[in-house]
């Protein structure tokens, strides 16, 4: 079939998104709409004691001021736990929340209006440091408490250790998901009391729960819309500022325009959970991993977002894809006032995997091995019980992967006379004499899809039908939500393979359609994809019955009736029964649709010794980085990266590579430059001239090989594929500085002052404060 | 001097365009995307980091956020639409879109300005110039790879690199 | 015109470029009642050669600099602001109108010795740039042109940041040699409110440099950057520490940035020109036919903190 599965197949939005043709949510604009802007506190922990609105609302062209007091249903939202206000009222528990919202006739009265908020804040003691909120004396920061969850994973029997140990903390920043396109919603109030949301999100039934719930509507009064997005990486599964658009255009009356700048959105989505995290590692003089121990402290922030499922995937993969007798793995996500902290691609992963990386590389200098032959020694196989007691089931090709990305050949060496190519670029002006390469790996593993128990789902509907000119057509109907992956590509070509109509035209994604569930967790092309594949083969059924039914095909064939036709080439053949018509002539008797809900397999959730049998499938990749690095300013460029990646089975080969290369990239940007830098709780980066993103000068074309072991019970044998690379990507850059510059190294991202000697004694700076070993944040695993 | 409240001109993509009331302090892209509904323009940054924002401002590639738009009284500025349909600005959307350049395609505008001016100016320009001349341009979605790889085709289409076929009978393989 | 604006009373905004003020206006960091866009005021985007000096108007672009072959030390330093688009609008009269810490063209400027010429209803007025940098211009006042000497030797200008290209500077260094008038100028961005003059390392390279053939020894190379290192130590506060990189690394890399850029100014005796010139000019040096220096002197002692090495 033509652009059918397994064909580098172009996206269909593709045109319009080159000429600057296609919507955005933020370039949706109706006649008289009116404009929304967000108060946000100032003050990491304040009480609010008094907030005046009645300047604001008197200003000309203010239509509408809300606040906490304003909302008509339940006070907070949240993914999780509902316990993040729609607006601050009693206390400000971030720098950043909102406060309040205007809706006035342009921007600059919308401004003016809040600027026209008068606000009495009575600061508190903030707890910004996420390991001293559990302590005893620290002050409840919620009434819920300082511990969003707690994880304590238990494997092996008695207790052993391996004669070689190797132990320390590490840190990891705070990342941000920068995806392009600033939050932006339009919304417009409905006649029957209701209201209809044009929004750039990632899961728009979980939106329309949310919104509904605040807004005190039964959620079929509340209808969304997805309009173009602009990139998400986990950035848009939470509220921002739909609840505020919705109660300001029910207020107003009018349809509302909000929208974030590049600062407020760095304010206003929670981004990647910093962590800190102490591992010990030992092994046989031999090389065989013995135990690991981590405890790891994630940030949170103020609200519980995905605070309690991102600490599940950190601590469940916290050992990394290698066989371990024994594991005690012990994680706590904790409540600051720092800003709330969420999902971003890889969630909870590239963090450990950061750690595990870097703990295997020092246990291979340990023993006085390869770093690459001491993973492969230990990588976890097929039939392996993992530490949560899980038996890896499916293909996971670790040890393969790492021969793979091994035998990938190297750049040629850095070269003298090309300044573009050196640490710094052109104004750095580097000495190619003083500077050195690195080389690093990292193997990573990462959960596929929902995990501990829940009953995950995605609906697609599907109608085939003749359009205008008598050509079959198919339409099909999925609210996935579209941020840039590429599901209507893969739609598309799904259902081409299933019903052999080339015409294919999705429906915008919209609530109108059962829910597909969130894009995030690499999940929807397994999910949405096995949605939309069930609902295209319950139409060939139907339309196949029907055929056979109008042929007097026997009951046997008309019940069963893909066991003797078949849908070839635009035409219904049954071979049995010598049967052959077009299929326009088949519809010619009326459209067909089906819809279908893809459930994956049950899990379970983790007992108190975090047992279970928490997730539906991995998939594994190997990064290998290479870099320079300015021996005296620290400067580090990376000058190639290679990855083999566990895909499953390809449906885009196009499409993948794009995703492998953008994951490599964001996980290069966390690798050495990216951090959302806080001070007492304030962001004090919130742009892209103080938030560093790669430019095309940072990121090397990649080196890409797909291993491709068909997953069994997904549909076509898919692995979702965007985050792994996230999760390598780092750890491997990392290791590569650590090579090149002969020294361990604790935070990411790596800065040139870890790179270089600062202090008369030439130590390496400051370990992470709070942090140091097994005592933070509770009792040392003996 | 402009003083707040009086009109302006524009010449986008080749119209003239009078800006009535806007702000003084308005920048070339709020005008742009605001007064004038020319969206394809997209604001990303609003600080002159990110290129989403690209145009070409009197025949040289501008950030439209750093540009006041009083200031470009006059001044011709063509977006992404005003490209032509034909020759170069064809041929870098039509290798975006084949190569996989394009995933959330909000850089993507910026991009194919930025491309097009890249290699009107500097046809045979290599990979590593092509990088640090792309620079001001952000791209979250693709890492760049297939950007860097819709500019090698580019140049293919153009004679200036090889052809793959080409590149593959070449016995160093290219 | 100014004059007129400012009897009115009004907030008057002169734009110069705009990559700077724009993103401030519309954060309303900046209020403007009246914007003054020298864009097209023609006279101000002409660059031109004296016998002794060069003058560059204030909407002179970067993009306009680089290339320019009069001033291989400026051209360098304005070839690597920002990116092509920020090149393409940003100004001369911009980088000194928004005046920030780390300004790419300031740092040069600065040890270029450059005068500004401002004119306002009372007249021009050329003032040193120290001057008019603690100065600031006047209500009325307009940037309209930078006058340089003309080069008397090579010129180095270079930068760190957070990545390979399009960045803002962390710390940036320029040095200038005058082999005619045997002068040594270092200027470190990114280390105070302004770009600071090295007076004592300069002091010092002066005695070392062999003017006769423009060469220093290497060991002097080195203690050239130990003394950029105290002198930056000195400067209270090192700004800005915030999310770039700690007053320490700073220190510590202006001393590194200082020793390299004044080896490429200065061939170390030891090895020098080993190497060929290249198509990536390094060294900006006005005297034709020299070949680009090799660079021992930049070891991991170059610079050590607090001068010990």
């Amino acid at each position: 079939m033509r652009h059918g599965i397994g064909q580098s197949v172009r996206r269909p939005d593709g045109p319009a998104k080159v000429n600057g043709a296609f919507r955005y949510a933020g370039d949706l604009r109706v006649p008289g709409m009116l404009h929304g802007r967000t108060l946000r506190s100032p003050h990491p922990r304040a009480r609010i004691v008094r907030i005046d609105t009645a300047a604001a609302r008197r200003l000309p062209g203010v239509a509408a001021v809300v606040t906490a007091a304003d909302v008509p249903g339940v006070a907070t939202y949240g993914l999780i736990v509902a316990d993040q206000p729609v607006f601050a009222a009693a206390e400000a528990r971030y720098a950043g929340e909102p406060v309040a919202a205007v809706a006035a006739i342009d921007a600059a009265t919308a401004r003016r209006a809040l600027a026209a908020i008068e606000v009495d804040y009575e600061p508190l003691p903030a707890g910004t440091d996420p390991t001293r909120v559990l302590d005893p004396d620290a002050p409840a920061l919620h009434p819920t408490g300082n511990l969003y969850r707690e994880i304590d994973i238990r494997h092996g029997g008695i207790w052993a250790d391996g004669p070689v140990a190797v132990e320390d903390t590490y840190r990891v920043g705070m990342q941000d998901q920068a995806f392009l396109a600033p939050e932006a919603a339009l919304v417009i109030p409905a006649a029957d009391g209701g209201v209809d949301l044009m929004v750039a999100t990632q899961w728009l039934h979980s939106d329309r729960e949310q919104v509904a719930a605040c807004l005190g509507l039964p959620e079929e009064l509340v209808r969304l819309t997805l309009a173009g997005v602009g990139g998400a990486f986990g950035g848009r599964e939470d509220i921002t500022l739909q609840i505020h658009g919705a109660l300001l255009a029910r207020s107003a009356q009018a349809p509302i325009r909000i929208a974030y700048d590049r600062v407020e959105s760095f304010l206003g989505h929670p981004p990647r959970p910093p962590a800190r995290m102490w591992f010990r590692h030992t092994a046989t003089r031999a090389g065989e991993l013995v135990s690991v121990r981590a405890r790891l402290v994630f940030d949170g922030g103020a609200y519980t977002s995905s605070s309690p499922a991102v600490l599940a995937n950190a601590v469940t993969h916290a050992a990394g894809p290698y066989r371990v007798a024994h594991a005690r793995l012990h994680g706590v996500a904790v409540r600051t006032n720092n800003p709330p902290c969420g999902a971003m691609r890889g969630f909870g992963v590239p963090q450990v995997t950061i750690g595990h990386e870097a703990q295997m590389d020092r246990l291979a200098d340990a023993l006085g091995l390869d770093p690459v032959e001491l993973r492969v020694r230990n990588a976890v196989r097929p039939g392996d019980v993992l530490p949560t007691g899980q038996v890896l089931a499916g293909p996971l090709p670790a040890r393969e992967l790492l021969h793979l990305v091994a035998a990938r050949p190297l750049p040629p060496p850095p070269a003298a006379g090309s300044e573009l190519s050196l640490p710094g670029g052109l104004p750095a002006g580097a000495d190619v004499r003083r500077v050195r390469r690195g080389i690093g790996y990292a193997l990573g593993y990462k959960n596929l899809l929902f995990s501990e128990g829940m009953d995950d789902s995605a609906m697609a509907r599907v109608r085939l039908d003749l359009d205008e000119d008598g050509s079959p057509r198919v339409r099909v109907h999925s609210a996935c939500a579209e941020v840039g992956q590429g599901f209507v590509t893969v739609a598309g070509q799904i259902a081409r393979t299933e019903l052999g109509v080339e015409q294919v035209v999705l429906a915008p994604a919209d609530t109108s359609v059962g829910s597909a569930g969130s894009t995030s967790a690499s999940r929807q092309t397994w999910m949405s994809g096995g949605a939309v594949r069930g609902a295209c083969v319950a139409v060939a059924d139907r339309l196949l019955a029907r055929v056979a039914r109008a042929a007097g095909l026997p009951a046997r064939v008309v019940e069963m009736p893909r066991h003797s036709l078949r849908i070839v080439a635009g035409e219904i053949v049954g071979a049995e029964a010598g049967l052959r018509i077009g299929l326009a002539d088949a519809l010619s008797h009326g459209p067909v649709e089906a819809e279908f809900t893809f459930h994956h397999r049950r899990t379970t959730a983790l007992d108190a010794a975090g047992q279970g049998d928490p997730h539906v499938a991995f998939a594994a990749a190997a990064h290998r980085a290479v870099v320079d690095v300015d021996l005296d300013l620290g400067l580090v460029r990376v000058v190639s990266m290679a990855l083999a990646q566990d895909c499953g089975t390809v449906l885009n080969p196009l499409a993948l590579r794009g995703q492998v290369e953008g994951g490599t990239a964001q996980g290069l940007g966390l690798a050495v430059m990216e951090e959302l830098v806080t001070d007492g709780g304030r962001v004090v980066n919130p742009t892209f001239h103080d938030y560093l993103l790669p430019t095309a000068a940072d990121v090397p074309e990649l080196d890409f090989v797909a291993v491709t072991e068909p997953q069994p019970d997904a549909p076509y044998g898919v692995k979702g594929v965007g985050e792994t690379p996230t999760c390598t990507a780092t750890p491997a850059i990392v290791a590569a500085i650590r090579a090149a510059v002969g020294r361990d190294l604790r935070s990411v991202p790596v800065r040139p002052r870890d790179l270089v000697d600062l202090s008369p004694s030439g130590a390496v700076g400051p370990a992470p404060s709070g942090a140091d070993g097994p005592a933070a944040g509770g009792a040392t695993p003996r | 001097m402009t003083a707040a409240g009086e009109s302006y001109q524009l010449y986008v993509d080749g119209f003239p365009r009078a800006v009535v009331g806007a702000e003084l302090g308005d920048s070339l892209l709020s005008v742009l995307r605001d007064t004038l509904g020319v969206t394809s323009v997209k604001d990303a940054c609003e600080q002159g980091r990110c290129g989403a924002c690209s145009v070409l401002l009197d025949g040289r590639l501008a950030a439209s956020c750093t540009v006041l738009a009083a200031d470009a009284d006059g001044a011709r500025v063509v977006t992404v639409a005003g490209l032509g349909a034909v020759g170069l600005a064809r041929a870098v959307r039509a290798m975006f879109l084949a190569e996989g350049a394009v995933q959330c395609g909000f850089c993507t505008p910026g991009f194919v300005v930025a491309v097009t001016d890249l290699l009107t100016r500097r046809p045979d320009a290599d990979d590593e110039e092509i990088r640090e001349a792309l620079a001001g341009n952000i791209c979250r979605c693709t890492g760049y790879g297939r950007i860097l790889a819709a500019i090698r085709a580019v140049q293919r289409e153009r004679g200036i690199l090889p052809s793959l076929e080409e590149s593959r009978a070449r016995p160093d393989g290219g | 015109m100014l004059a007129a604006a400012h009897e009115s009373g009004a907030a008057v905004a002169l734009l110069s470029g705009g990559t700077d003020l724009v993103p401030a206006l519309r954060s309303g960091e900046r209020v403007a009642d009246a914007v003054v866009a020298l864009r097209r005021v023609l006279e101000l985007r002409v660059r031109g050669a004296g016998a002794d000096s060069l003058t560059i108007g204030a909407g002179v672009t970067y993009a306009d600099l680089v290339g320019w072959s009069l001033s291989p030390g400026l051209a360098r330093a304005a070839r690597v602001v920002g990116s092509v688009q920020i090149r393409n609008t940003g100004t001369v009269g911009g980088a000194l109108g928004s005046v920030r810490p780390a300004g790419d063209l300031l740092t040069y400027l600065t040890a270029a010795d450059a005068e500004v010429l401002t004119a306002s209803p009372r007249g021009t007025r050329w003032r040193p740039l120290g001057q008019f940098l603690a100065e600031g211009v006047e209500a009325d006042g307009l940037v309209t042109a930078v006058r340089l000497a003309r080069p008397g030797g090579p010129q180095v200008h270079v930068k760190i940041g957070g990545r390979q290209a399009a960045y803002p500077a962390i710390v940036s260094c320029a040095v200038v040699v005058d082999r005619v008038r045997h002068r040594v100028a270092c200027a470190i961005g990114g280390v105070g409110r302004l770009p600071a003059r090295m007076g004592g390392a300069e002091s010092f390279a002066v005695d070392e440099v062999d003017w006769t053939t423009g060469t220093i020894p290497v060991q002097a190379a080195r203690r050239f950057g130990d003394l950029v290192v105290e002198a930056v130590a000195g400067i209270s506060p090192v700004l800005p520490v915030g999310p770039g990189e700690s007053a320490d690394y700073r220190c510590h890399a202006a001393g590194v940035l200082a020793s390299r850029a004044l080896a490429r100014c200065l061939h170390p005796q030891a090895t020098r020109a080993t190497q060929p010139a290249t198509t990536t000019e390094l060294a900006t040096d006005a005297q034709p036919g020299t070949a680009r220096p090799s660079d021992p002197t930049a070891g991991p002692g170059a610079a050590g903190r607090g001068g010990g090495s």
